[in-house]
């Protein structure tokens, strides 16, 4: 068998595993859209913080917050994580992580940030679907307590950090 | 010469170029992680600067991404 076919014969192999899995994922991603888990964002929502302005205290988001089913995006959250007024959503830290944490009162209302805190860059095309069902639920949560609550986004300066090995 | 001696002279060589590169190249990813990160906060800085962003209401842009769907 020549090496040209050899090698050609591997890279459909390769394909013949990858597409279907892309497939798998969109129907997956277009499923969970249509059952409203998630929305349509535009740009790269991972590397924005949100701003919640809402009427609801820290105490009622964070029991609403327990009360969500965030099993269709493998998270787990942390209640006044590490003693701050935050939760803290872990799915995998080697991963990806996000914070919720309350930033005082703003005209009136209280204010609320929400950033995925880190993530590894070369699992992201696995990891925004997962990213965007717990942003939703998020909002889905604020919107239930206060349906006047607004937000404001806000591109985040990231610092990627490599591993030696 | 010995047959021990002759191949640490040409292996260990090798090997100290081997990992020395792997770590030059490590490094190299690094300084460029760095020079990227730099350039794209400071566009983010300007574009905060010249478009602050806008309070919105949750529950409007929920029901424009209901219409779109």
């Amino acid at each position: 068998m020549s090496p040209i076919l050899v090698f050609l014969l591997l890279i459909g192999v390769v394909l013949a595993i990858s597409i279907p899995i892309g497939i798998s994922r969109g129907k997956k991603m277009r499923e969970e859209m249509e059952k409203g888990n998630m929305i349509r964002r535009e740009g790269s929502f991972w590397d924005e913080e949100t701003f919640f302005y809402t009427k609801a205290t820290y105490d009622e988001v964070k029991n609403k917050i327990k009360e969500v089913d965030f099993s269709n995006c493998k998270v787990s959250t942390e209640i006044d994580f590490e003693g701050c007024q935050a939760v803290f959503f872990c799915p995998n830290p080697k991963y990806w992580t996000a914070v919720l944490e309350y930033a005082g009162e703003s005209n009136g209302k209280h204010l609320f940030k929400y950033y995925v805190y880190s993530y590894n860059q070369n699992k992201l095309g696995l990891l925004f679907g997962d990213m965007n069902i717990c942003l939703t639920s998020v909002e889905k949560a604020f919107l239930s307590l206060d349906g006047e609550t607004t937000t404001e986004t806000h591109q985040l300066q990231r610092k990627t950090k490599r591993s030696w090995f | 010469m010995d047959n021990v001696t002759l191949v640490l002279i040409i292996a260990v060589p090798i090997i100290a170029i081997s990992v020395g590169g792997f770590f030059l190249r490590r490094l190299m990813m690094r300084g460029i992680d760095a020079g990227m990160d730099a350039v794209r906060n400071e566009k983010i800085r300007k574009q905060e600067a010249e478009n602050p962003p806008k309070q919105q209401s949750l529950a409007e842009r929920y029901a424009q991404n209901e219409k779109k769907e």
